[in-house]
């Protein structure tokens, strides 16, 4: 089992009234595959993927990602879970800005300690086609390659589950696509499962299993 | 300009942040300035309301020498108009020796005539002497200090001896409106009629004395008006330079001007302290306008002119720092009563407000520095182009970098400020160059070291050092800021601490077997070789006597050298120049130099022959001949009791003073001045304290005319004032540091929205809590690291330059007191970025990376 979600409830307190965002959602991935998850603004799609990062803690429920119950993990647990098995991309790439390319792809693997970071990072941001870029800091760098660091950031450290939230968000339609192509591709050759996040739903089709979330709950989309 | 006022208050609303951190970098730096000038302001007006009361006359005729009978009655005829009634003062000093306790010390004393004192009070252990009710000492009767009470242990009816006379006690002086000002006295004080004073045998020919004639003028006459006037008038009636008059308004100056002098100087690190707050304001106020390039490249579209975006942040600028000034006046208002309470105990009913005048020349100050450091910035705005909001990356959009000639009349404005605050163009000059020199040193090396570090990749390194590493070399703007406002504010205290630790050692009692221990004056020609043998006889070796020949410069080059009159406005050079002309010399001549003085220029002195050299040569001490505007091959004429000296200089002398042994301003070739009336002085040296008491004892007993200077007694004086003025100089030092650290944790601060966004994605990387706590920590300490390693090394580099190179000082180097205090900075730092990182730990990644 990658990942289970069992009777989550989870609230938000806004200003004097409580919002209930997840009643009892419940969903698992039993394979790898990837999967999309469609939804309007408000309907939960960050909270879900705050919770499934670990990043949130749940009201009530529990989620089990790789057997392991991120609800039972402490901070500095959930920190090394993380390093471990999680990759996240966002919509705005979020890439540090005082770390050139290189150095914002070999940061997973140097929280890891791992040894060959640099080599790695350099075969990784090859493969996403920036091997000329290396050295350019986030700010000299276009939107679409920004995303593409994202991306090999998200994939060197070979996580097993990819988190990605609106990845084609910020780029224009044809950067948009290829990014796209990119991040299935990835997920295919390195058997990461992935579960992107977005409101698109041509997008979403390129996914193997697209849900819909919504009052709280989580269905296959027909 | 109605659209942009609505503008800038609509704004206003939303940067609350910038607003607190302006006033937070700023306030400390202003409320200090302000409460220094209202100190300045406090002590000038009560010295002034005092003045009389200080000097105790309207016009005081001033020489160190006896006037003959007929140049006071010259002096009365000149003042014939104004005058109503005078008095005579002659102050010298002497031994006195207590039968009783069988002691003996110097003392300052004060013969006065009758009338005595005209103006202010003397308040006795019983009764109160002032205008109405002078002194009414009878003959053989003294008052003396309390301060000479408690060296002596004398008391009301104990008689001692001074000079050839027996004088009783008669009453103590508690409080003296003469003297109350003075910050150090060579020796207690005691009053006797000046009658007394000829029939002690103290006044001989060459005696160190100073005689003055005061007068009252009539209520008419008494204005500031005649004052000057008549004081010019007498200095062309009156051609003698040795002769001074003083007005209420010198007496002021000349009581305040050790304070002055550490007002000023605390008042040029308050200055100095203002710019690191303006450097960090500068820093904030570029990033917020940086922000704002966008809505500029906005409004610029819907159709604002350039103008009306500079007035937009203008407007910013000028508001900020009057917020940030009234701020400041508040804060200042509370120190003050707490000042003031201090204060009191030095300068006896100071008042400490906050007048108009003071609080206009600070709040132009702050305005003009606050614009001309961020004028540069706001002017390349107009090279923000409205077509960059059609380019993909419109979203970061950053300012131009302006030039660095921009920021040349802030520079300009800031020596003005400092000649001005210093009172010198030479202080001033040495002070502002020093601070412009550290910061483009600094800016320059320290740009260099973060750009070697942005490229340095170290893999051994622990990843989290590493990173902090880069993270502070490639954030350059704000680490640079950071770096250059601690190391500057360190760099002072360091160079303060090192200052005073070698002007300690150079005045310890542990280093006095380097100077003189005893320094004996007003020696007889005639007793010379008697004390000689006297001294002998006790197993103690005198030095040589050195001739002291008293005289007065006449010309220079065949100029006259007329006595100054004091100008409205003078610097510090002119009043050190004007004083030392106003002053009668000594002359001295020796075959060989002293091992405290050494030639610097010229050629060594030979004696004199007649008829074989036109005139004699003449060696004078450096700064002497700087300050009178001497060269080599000048020619000099002296008077010597009637005679005329004329002297070629010959060379000029470097001098260490605190050898305390006995050095001239002037130097005479041997051959010339043998003959002439002379007294001598002499030093004795490598003598324990409790020896010199017991020598002092011997000198009054066998030579009454003879005063001597316990020079160690003396020096512990000198470091106790000293200690008293170190106090303030090492608050305003570390007012500095903390202006500094409220610039750099600003700065921390202020990016906190960017740190707590880096916060989160190595969150979400992976990275634990304790790693995240080390990396900004880290970033942190690494700046004080650096900037704790380069003020050492700056400090104590300018140290030496000064100490060792400036003042001819031994440099010694304080080590534990700086170790202390890099651990207490250390330890600040620490604690400011421990609670910044509280916050950021406190963060929702999800708020700062999803939508």
């Amino acid at each position: 089992m990658i990942l289970e979600i069992l009777n989550v409830k989870k609230t938000y307190q806004q200003a004097a009234k409580q919002i209930e965002i997840f009643r009892e959602l419940n969903f698992s991935i039993k394979s790898e595959k990837n999967i999309a998850i469609l939804g309007r603004s408000g309907s939960g799609k960050s909270t879900l993927l705050s919770l499934l990062a670990g990043l949130d803690k749940v009201d009530a429920g529990s989620i089990y990602c790789f057997g392991t119950d991120l609800g039972r993990l402490n901070e500095s647990e959930l920190s090394a879970w993380r390093s471990k098995n999680l990759g996240v991309i966002f919509q705005q790439y979020h890439l540090i800005n005082s770390l050139n390319a290189l150095e914002n792809v070999m940061l997973p693997l140097e929280i890891l300690q791992q040894a060959n970071a640099r080599e790695k990072a350099l075969e990784m941001l090859d493969k996403v086609g920036l091997s000329e870029r290396i050295h350019h800091f986030p700010s000299q760098l276009s939107g679409g390659e920004a995303q593409r660091v994202a991306i090999a950031r998200a994939f060197v450290a070979e996580p097993k589950l990819l988190l990605a939230d609106e990845p084609s968000g910020n780029l224009d339609v044809e950067t948009g696509q290829k990014v796209m192509q990119l991040l299935l591709s990835l997920s295919q050759t390195k058997k990461t499962t992935l579960i992107l996040v977005t409101h698109d739903l041509e997008l979403a089709k390129k996914c193997a299993e697209v849900y819909e979330l919504k009052d709280g709950m989580l269905k296959l989309h027909q | 300009m109605k659209l942009v006022l609505k503008l800038f208050l609509k704004e206003l609303k939303n940067q609350k942040k910038l607003m607190a951190f302006f006033c937070f970098n700023i306030c400390l730096a202003l409320s200090t300035l302000l409460s220094l000038e209202s100190v300045k302001s406090g002590v000038e007006t009560l010295l002034y309301s005092k003045a009389k009361d200080l000097m105790g006359a309207d016009t005081a005729i001033r020489a160190r020498r006896k006037f003959e009978t007929d140049e006071i009655h010259k002096f009365h005829t000149f003042y014939k108009n104004e005058e109503i009634k005078s008095s005579e003062v002659i102050e010298t000093f002497s031994m006195i020796f207590a039968p009783k306790q069988e002691m003996s010390r110097l003392v300052e004393v004060k013969a006065v005539s009758s009338n005595y004192p005209l103006y202010g009070q003397i308040k006795l252990q019983n009764g109160v002497i002032d205008a109405a009710t002078p002194f009414a000492l009878k003959t053989s009767e003294i008052y003396i200090s309390q301060d000479l009470r408690n060296l002596m242990g004398l008391e009301k009816g104990d008689f001692c001896k001074i000079g050839k006379m027996n004088f009783a006690v008669v009453d103590v002086v508690v409080d003296d409106s003469s003297s109350s000002w003075r910050g150090l006295d060579l020796a207690p004080k005691l009053y006797m009629n000046l009658s007394d004073l000829h029939a002690t045998g103290l006044i001989t020919k060459g005696s160190t004395l100073s005689h003055s004639l005061l007068l009252q003028f009539k209520p008419e006459a008494q204005n500031e008006e005649v004052y000057k006037r008549r004081q010019a008038e007498f200095y062309k009636e009156f051609s003698d330079n040795t002769i001074n008059i003083t007005i209420p308004r010198d007496a002021s100056g000349q009581v305040s001007r050790v304070f002055d002098y550490l007002i000023d100087f605390l008042s040029l690190i308050s200055l100095l302290a203002l710019m690191l707050a303006v450097t960090g304001i500068s820093f904030l106020l570029r990033g917020f306008i940086n922000q704002k390039c966008k809505e500029v490249a906005v409004l610029k579209s819907l159709g604002f002119s350039n103008y009306q975006v500079r007035c937009y942040f203008i407007l910013y600028i000028l508001f900020l720092t009057l917020i940030s000034f009234v701020i400041s006046y508040g804060l200042s208002l509370f120190f003050l009563p707490l000042l003031q309470n201090y204060l009191m105990n030095y300068v006896p009913a100071i008042k400490l407000t906050l007048n108009f005048i003071v609080l206009s020349k600070i709040l132009f100050i702050v305005l003009a520095l606050n614009l001309m450091a961020n004028l540069p910035f706001v002017f390349q705005l107009q090279n923000v182009r409205e077509i960059i909001l059609l380019r993909e990356d419109g979203n970061t959009l950053s300012l131009p970098r302006p030039k660095l000639s921009s920021w040349l009349p802030l520079m300009f404005f800031f020596f003005l400020l400092c000649i001005w605050q210093a009172n010198s163009i030479k202080i001033g000059l040495v002070f502002a160059s020093s601070f412009l020199f550290c910061l483009i040193l600094l800016w320059g090396f320290f740009s260099k070291l973060l750009n070697l570090l942005a490229n340095l990749n170290v893999r051994n390194f622990f990843y989290i050092f590493n990173f902090a590493i880069k993270r502070m070399a490639r954030n350059k703007a704000s680490s640079l800021t950071s770096l250059v406002a601690l190391t500057i504010g360190l760099t002072l205290v360091v160079l303060i601490t090192q200052l005073k630790s070698s002007l300690y050692e150079e005045f310890s009692v542990d280093n006095s077997e380097k100077r003189a221990s005893l320094f004996i004056f007003d020696i007889q020609d005639e007793q010379l070789s008697f004390l000689d043998k006297h001294l002998t006889g006790m197993g103690h070796q005198m030095s040589p006597g050195a001739a002291l020949i008293r005289a007065r410069l006449l010309k220079i080059n065949q100029e006259d050298v007329e006595a100054a009159q004091a100008d409205d406005y003078e610097t510090r050079e002119a009043e050190a120049s004007r004083r030392i002309r106003n002053r009668g010399i000594n002359l001295s001549y020796r075959n060989e130099l002293d091992a405290s003085e050494e030639i610097i220029d010229g050629e060594i002195l030979v004696p004199y022959e007649e008829g074989k050299m036109p005139y004699p040569g003449l060696s004078l001490e450096e700064k002497y001949a700087q300050r009178m505007g001497i060269k080599l091959g000048d020619i000099l004429t002296f008077d010597i009791q009637g005679v005329e000296l004329i002297g070629e200089v010959k060379n000029f002398r470097k001098v260490k003073w605190t050898s305390f042994k006995p050095n001239f301003f002037i130097l005479v070739a041997p051959g010339v001045l043998e003959l002439a009336p002379k007294t001598f002085i002499a030093t004795l040296s490598q003598i324990s304290d409790d020896k010199i008491w017991q020598i002092q004892n011997e000198l009054a007993k066998n030579f009454p005319n003879i005063s001597s200077i316990h020079v160690n007694h003396l020096l512990k004086k000198i470091l106790s004032l000293f200690e008293q003025m170190s106090i303030g100089v090492t608050l305003m030092s570390f007012c500095c540091i903390l202006v500094s650290l409220c610039v750099i944790s600003s700065i921390f601060y202020y990016q906190m929205a960017e740190k707590k966004k880096d916060f989160s994605i190595l969150k979400v990387l992976g990275m634990g809590h304790t790693s995240l706590k080390i990396y900004f920590i880290l970033e942190y300490l690494l700046i004080v690291t650096f900037s704790s390693l380069f003020c050492l090394a700056l400090g104590n580099i300018m140290g030496y330059i000064f100490l060792n190179q400036i003042f001819d000082l031994a440099f010694n180097i304080e080590w534990s007191q700086l170790f202390i205090i890099l651990i207490v900075i250390y330890f600040f730092n620490f604690l400011i970025s421990f609670l910044g990182i509280i916050n950021i730990l406190r963060t929702k990644p999800r708020n700062y990376l999803l939508n």
